[in-house]
C-alpha cells in the first residue's frame, strides 16, 4: 500500500529523536495506519511498574491490550482487564524461564537497566519479544534493545527454526537530549535494524532457553560492533568528506581541487 | 490543527532528501501546494542550499539574501533569481544592483579558505547585510551526497565578520544522515568567534577557528565512543566469554 510504504520513508528519514512526535503527527492524518504502523515502528521503550511486585518491566504493543500492559511477573495487566489476552500455561512457563535467564544476561552485559520477554501462542507454536532497556546515569544517552522472534516447527521432530529481527535504538549525545542544540554540543541519535535465522534442537523447556538466549547474545554482539562501526567510522569519514584540515593543496587527489575551481570562476 | 502541523516534515528534512519528504507528504494526501513552497523554501534557507546559476557559477540561499515574491540574490555576483526546488537551479536570472560589489580582498580570502579545505560540493555567499555597516554574512556549504550509498553529510560555516571591531563570529554546523537498515542523524555545533585584525588574516583566522572545531569534533566522537557508548554496554561480560547458557539456567535455579 503506498500510503504505508511512504510513512515508512518518512519515520526513516526525519530525526529519529522525533519519533514518536512524528508518528503522531501521520496518524493524525492518516488513522487507518495506526495497526500497521504501531505494530511495524520501534519506538523507545517506556517502563512501567508492576503495581503488585513492585518490580519494573518494560511496555510496548507485545504486551498491551487496549490500555493495559501486562505485568511479565504477575501476568496480569494493569490496569486491569476482565478478559485480558494471556497465553497458556506452556508458553507462559517459558516465558516466566526466559525473564529470568534474560535478568541474568542483563546483569552481566549491562549492569543495570531493565528487561523483558513477552511471549505469545502462534499456530503451531509460539513467538515472542526479548526487550532491554538501559540509559546513562546523566540519561543524556539509552540503548533500546527490541528482538522480535518466532520459534517455527521444522519436519524434523525437536528441530526448530528461529527467525529473528532485532533493533536497537542508540542515542548518545554530550548535551540534553530533549534540548535544542547548544553550542559545542554532539548528538548522535538513531537505531539499526537486522535479521537472522537459525535451525537448533529443543527437546526440552531448559534448551529452549538456551537457543533464545544465544541468538539474541549472537545478535546483540553482531549489532554491537555495527553500530559502532556507523556511528563512529561511518560519520567520521562522511564528514572527513566535506572538509579537510590537511590543506587539500598537500593532498595528491586534484579533482576536488578542480572541481572547487570551477565553482568559483566568475 | 493536525493537518497542518505535519508540513513542518519538509522543513526538517535531512540534506538532500526534501524532495522525497515532499513526495512522501503528497502520497498521504497532503497537497496544499502553497504550504508546500513556503516550506520548501524554509527548507532551503534554513540549509542554505545550493543553486545552480549557471553551468560555472553556484549561489546559496539564505534568509539573509531573500527578496519579494520567493526571489533571492547573491550580492557577490550581483544577480537577482527565482528557483526551481525541482532541479535547484535558478530561473529568472536578472542583474541586481541594489547592493554594492563585494571587495576583492574579501573574496579572495574566502575563495583561499575553500580551495585549501572544503572537499565535495561547496558553495559560497558573501552579504553585507547593511550597506552603511562594513559587516557581512559569509555562508560556507559543502555536501556531500551519496543516497545510492543511503547516506548524505554537509558541513556548513555560518558567520559574521565585522571589518571595523574586527571579529569574525559564527558556529561550524556539521549534520549526518546515514539511512541503510535503519536510521540514524548526527548534529554537531561548534562555535566560531576570534579576532581578525585586517582582511589579509581572514583566510587564516577562518581556517585555524574551522580545523579546531573539526579537531574538537573527532575528539568529543570517539570520547562518545570509548566512554558513553561502553557505559550502555560491555562488549563481553567481566569473564571476558560469552555467557554458557547452561549455568545461567543453573543460576536461576539458585535464585527460585
Amino acid at each position: 500500500m503506498l500510503s504505508e510504504d511512504a510513512a515508512l520513508d518518512l519515520l526513516r528519514r526525519l530525526n529519529p529523536k522525533d519519533i514518536s512526535k512524528n508518528l503522531d503527527a501521520i496518524l493524525a492524518v492518516a488513522p487507518d495506519l495506526a495497526d500497521v504502523l504501531l505494530s511495524s515502528v520501534d519506538q523507545p521503550l517506556q517502563i512501567g511498574t508492576c503495581s503488585e511486585s513492585g518490580n519494573q518491566y518494560l511496555l510496548c504493543d507485545f504486551n498491551r491490550d487496549g490500555d493495559s500492559y501486562r505485568s511479565p511477573w504477575t501476568n496480569k495487566y494493569d490496569p486491569p482487564l476482565e478478559d485480558g489476552l494471556v497465553s497458556s500455561d506452556r508458553v507462559r512457563k517459558l516465558e516466566l524461564a526466559l525473564n529470568e535467564a534474560m535478568r541474568v544476561y542483563l546483569d552481566l552485559y549491562y549492569e543495570g537497566g531493565v528487561s523483558s520477554v513477552y511471549l505469545w501462542d502462534q499456530d503451531d507454536s509460539y513467538a515472542g519479544a526479548v526487550l532491554i532497556k538501559k540509559a546513562s546515569s546523566s540519561g543524556t544517552c539509552g540503548w533500546d534493545s527490541i528482538h522480535v522472534f518466532e520459534c517455527l516447527p521444522t519436519s524434523e521432530t525437536d528441530v526448530f527454526d528461529y527467525r529473528l529481527t532485532s533493533t536497537i535504538i542508540l542515542y548518545l549525545g554530550s548535551s540534553d537530549r530533549s534540548s535544542s542544540l547548544v553550542s559545542g554540543a554532539l548528538n548522535l541519535s538513531g537505531h539499526l535494524t537486522r535479521q537472522t535465522s537459525q535451525r537448533m534442537p529443543a527437546s526440552e523447556q531448559d534448551s529452549e532457553v538456551g537457543n533464545i538466549g544465544r541468538l539474541v547474545e549472537e545478535m546483540e554482539t553482531r549489532m554491537r560492533n555495527f553500530l559502532q562501526e556507523v556511528y563512529f567510522d561511518k560519520t567520521r569519514d562522511i564528514i572527513n568528506q566535506t572538509r579537510s584540515i590537511q590543506p587539500i593543496s598537500e593532498n595528491p587527489d586534484k579533482t576536488a581541487l578542480r572541481s572547487v575551481l570551477n565553482n568559483l570562476s566568475n | 490543527m493536525d493537518g497542518e502541523s505535519i508540513y513542518r516534515f519538509i522543513r526538517e528534512s535531512p540534506p538532500g532528501e526534501v524532495n522525497q519528504v515532499v513526495q512522501d507528504l503528497r502520497e498521504l494526501g497532503l497537497t496544499d501546494e502553497e504550504r508546500i513552497q513556503k516550506e520548501l523554501q524554509l527548507h532551503h534557507e534554513d540549509s542554505n542550499s545550493p543553486v545552480t546559476l549557471s553551468k560555472d557559477e553556484r549561489v546559496v540561499l539564505s534568509a539573509q539574501s531573500k527578496l519579494d515574491n520567493g526571489r533571492y540574490y547573491d550580492q557577490r555576483l550581483q544577480k537577482s533569481f527565482a528557483v526551481n526546488y525541482e532541479t535547484m537551479e535558478a530561473i529568472d536570472v536578472e542583474d541586481y544592483k541594489e547592493k554594492p560589489t563585494i571587495s576583492e580582498d574579501i573574496v579572495k580570502q574566502i575563495q583561499k579558505v575553500t580551495l585549501d579545505h572544503y572537499l565535495s560540493d561547496v558553495s559560497i555567499a558573501i552579504i553585507q547585510n547593511d550597506v552603511n555597516v562594513q559587516e557581512y554574512s559569509i555562508i560556507l556549504v559543502s555536501l556531500k551526497y551519496n543516497p545510492q550509498n543511503y547516506y548524505n553529510g554537509r558541513w556548513r560555516c555560518v558567520c559574521k565578520y565585522d571589518t571595523e571591531i574586527k571579529k569574525l563570529v559564527g558556529t561550524s554546523f556539521i549534520r549526518v544522515h546515514y539511512y541503510e537498515d535503519g536510521n540514524v542523524w548526527l548534529d554537531a555545533e561548534r562555535p566560531i568567534d576570534v579576532s581578525v585584525n585586517d582582511v589579509g588574516k581572514l583566510s587564516d583566522a577562518l581556517t585555524e577557528v574551522e580545523n579546531a572545531n573539526q579537531r574538537s569534533f573527532n575528539v568529543e566522537l570517539s570520547s562518545l565512543n570509548d566512554k558513553k557508548f561502553k557505559e550502555l554496554r560491555r562488549q563481553l561480560p567481566i569473564t571476558r566469554q560469552k555467557i554458557n547458557w547452561e549455568n545461567v539456567l543453573g543460576i536461576r535455579m539458585r535464585n527460585a
